[in-house]
């Protein structure tokens, strides 16, 4: 029975999954917009020089981005690496490591609960 | 002692958990199941704090990560987070190997089988989905490809993708990670565990039951892995953190999926987007139809070993795949 009533729910929820209609936000549904092309046309919104053109950034300018943004993720490792905490977290961490082999693999006085 | 406490005692009894198990329940193969099961509360705990810190928006997520990680345990917390799902998706793949070498599909735990493969598709979904949220160049080249692929589906892919596009994207892909993806788990992992109790700890192929060990001792060897493996992680995740990518930027492709999607990027460089279902498809009719193929209780059957050397053949094109992805520089695949 136990095995019937979990099929029923496997094929329950795999067909549940497609007969579900997407709905998105009604002001997407023409034209759904790239993510990237949003965040594009924002930032070009708020580069709009005095004319009311849009500043256009060509692939440069996002190489120079992305390079500073990779500066960004270097100096908060090297940032971190100074603190004291990931000196903490590596000591814990292999005293936890060396604690779970230990506990596997020292030797303990056996139980002699075994049976046939 | 009080009635309060007998009633307790009679209900809800700690001795009812102190069954006897087969002695290999101690051998790591046995445990890896329940190692993976500590990953995931771990996985979960890591993902309620952090989810204190992230602003799942496409204009702010990726500054709020990097906020986080500007505090040290922050910085590790995030870090951990992505070694242990990485990590969770390794022990899947041992306890499947397990689960196959030692025919633990057959019989009665055909339908525990079913669970485990949906177990392994919602980790799939889980990776996917918290490494599109950070919404780096990474993140962002992950959520383009499944944008892409899905797109490809019939009937369901338009209306499907142009759902999870939009402004909307990483916050539909972040209530994906932290509500559906979590309440599907507990869906099928409750199951999952229920049958495994029902069915019994699968014998070892050839062998009879001779010895026996309490469910306690089980779950020590359990607990002790989870110690010494995820301290080895934490350690990992300190030493080699999880990177942030810049970004995110359309048009270029210049990262690499987390290592088991390796495997898919290897087809889709061959085959192009397209294999991105088609392969995951034929992976998950393969595992559906393994308890079917080699469904006698012989151990020793030619199906049984027909299986078992499929399974290791194509492991290793896989690893082969994964290596040779890894050590080539990624290419291009979004818009062709």
């Amino acid at each position: 029975m136990l095995n019937k009533i979990s099929y029923a729910a496997m094929i329950f929820l795999f067909f549940s999954a497609s007969a579900i209609m997407p709905h998105g936000d009604e002001k997407h549904k023409e034209k759904p917009e790239k993510v990237s092309t949003q965040m594009q046309n924002e930032k070009e919104h708020s580069q709009m020089n005095m004319e009311g053109e849009h500043a256009h950034s060509d692939s440069l300018e996002q190489a120079e981005e992305n390079e500073a943004m990779e500066k960004d993720f270097a100096q908060i490792s090297e940032d971190v690496e100074k603190s004291t905490v990931p000196t903490v977290i590596k000591a814990l961490s292999l005293a936890a490591f060396i604690a779970g082999l230990a506990f596997l693999y020292l030797p303990r006085k056996r139980k002699e609960n075994s049976n046939a | 002692m009080p009635d309060s406490e007998n009633f307790i005692e009679k209900k809800w009894s700690f001795n009812d958990f102190n069954y006897p198990v087969p002695e290999h329940a101690k051998s790591f193969g046995y445990t890896v199941g329940g190692v993976t099961v500590v990953g995931f509360v771990l996985l979960v705990i890591s993902g309620i704090i952090m989810a204190f810190f992230i602003t799942p928006t496409v204009d702010q997520a990726h500054a709020s990560v990097l906020e986080l990680s500007s505090n040290p345990w922050g910085f590790w917390l995030r870090s951990f987070h992505r070694w242990l799902a990485e990590a969770a998706i390794f022990l899947i793949v041992l306890h499947i190997s397990r689960i196959i070498f030692t025919g633990s599909y057959r019989g009665s735990r055909k339908l525990n089988w079913f669970f485990g493969i949906g177990l392994l598709l919602i980790t799939f979904g889980f990776l996917f989905s918290g490494t599109a949220v950070k919404w780096d160049q990474e993140g962002y080249e992950a959520y383009q490809h499944a944008v892409e692929s899905i797109e490809l589906l019939p009937v369901i892919g338009e209306p499907t993708a142009e759902f999870i596009q939009g402004t909307t994207a990483v916050m539909r892909m972040f209530a994906t990670h932290t509500l559906v993806l979590p309440l599907l788990l507990l869906i099928f992992l409750i199951p999952h565990l229920v049958l495994m109790k029902l069915n019994g700890l699968s014998p070892l192929p050839g062998r009879k039951v001779t010895r026996t060990i309490t469910f306690y001792d089980h779950v020590k060897k359990i607990v002790a892995w989870s110690i010494a493996i995820y301290g080895f992680i934490s350690f990992l995740a300190i030493q080699f953190p999880s990177e942030i990518f810049p970004g995110p930027y359309a048009g270029v492709e210049m990262t690499k999926p987390p290592w088991i999607f390796l495997v898919l990027y290897q087809v889709e460089d061959w085959f192009g987007i397209q294999s991105l279902l088609i392969v995951p498809l034929l992976i998950i009719i393969g595992l559906i139809l393994i308890p079917y193929i080699d469904s006698k209780k012989d151990d020793y059957s030619i199906t049984r070993k027909i299986v078992v050397w499929s399974y290791i053949i194509i492991m290793a094109v896989f690893i082969t795949f994964i290596i040779n992805v890894a050590i080539t520089p990624p290419g291009q695949h979004l818009g062709m």
